[in-house]
């Protein structure tokens, strides 16, 4: 449904079923933004890692969306595996808007 | 660098919580297993809205669900439920009584809570219980 790349190189993908089977019924404020998303992937304010699952990534990137969320953070969480010594494969887990970077995350980029 | 950041220009928050009279009897519990995330709806079903986080605890895993234009929240949101948040808020897990289950069985639903509170009746109870820990936890 969604292939980039962040910008680490790192290929990201956002799957139709968790799409639509989580984030447009439990987040219905992204419907129909899914262009939200790939930019806040490509192009994002700041990379960090999660604090309880190292092997997830959070992408944040401000005025994302359209009013009324446009004055809030985009939040993507991207679970990785290792596809190879060097590259790394994601996977979108859930995204939403939010009003601050989280608290006690550590920043991986820039 | 652990960070936490408020940038400027971004949008801060009153949240008005509605009366507990008000939500009882529309409220809606969903627990997702894969991204281990309980969603409460305040009003019987999700409304678009932001997630603003939560004063629990020393990370961010728990979101109020708010209208942006009214800062009314509809809804809650906790993320790491099993693997965090139930460890610290057991009154938590009264909400798998009446949580619809997405990826796991209510078999293992009762498996869990004896596991994780083993002293705790699984008798079903009255949402409103669940209302009034969250009501303690947001005064």
């Amino acid at each position: 449904m969604l292939q980039c790349f962040d910008p680490t190189g790192r290929e990201i993908v956002a799957r139709l079923g968790q799409w639509v089977a989580h984030i447009e019924d439990r987040h219905p404020e992204l419907d129909e933004h899914f262009g939200s998303v790939e930019l806040t992937l490509t192009d994002p304010y700041r990379i960090t890692e999660d604090t309880k699952h190292p092997d997830r990534l959070n992408y944040d990137r401000a005025a994302a969306l359209p009013p009324p969320f446009r004055r809030l953070y985009l939040k993507v969480c991207v679970g990785f595996r290792s596809s190879g010594r060097t590259s790394h494969f994601g996977e979108v887990i859930t995204a939403y808007p939010t009003g601050r970077i989280g608290r006690g995350e550590v920043q991986r980029w820039p | 660098m652990a960070v936490t950041k408020q940038e400027p220009g971004i949008q801060t928050f009153s949240l008005r919580w509605p009366a507990t009279v008000e939500v009882r009897r529309q409220l809606k519990f969903v627990y997702d297993r894969p991204t281990d995330t309980l969603f409460v709806d305040f009003y019987g079903r999700s409304l678009p809205a932001a997630s603003i986080a939560l004063a629990w605890g020393d990370h961010d895993y728990a979101f109020a669900r708010v209208d942006p234009e009214t800062h009314r929240v509809v809804g809650l949101q906790v993320e790491e439920f099993l693997m965090h948040a139930v460890s610290h808020n057991p009154w938590l897990l009264d909400a798998l009584e009446y949580a619809e289950l997405r990826g796991i069985t209510p078999r293992e639903i009762g498996e869990l809570r004896r596991r994780l509170a083993p002293t705790t009746s699984e008798a079903k109870g009255d949402a409103g219980r669940f209302l009034d820990h969250l009501a303690r936890m947001t005064a």
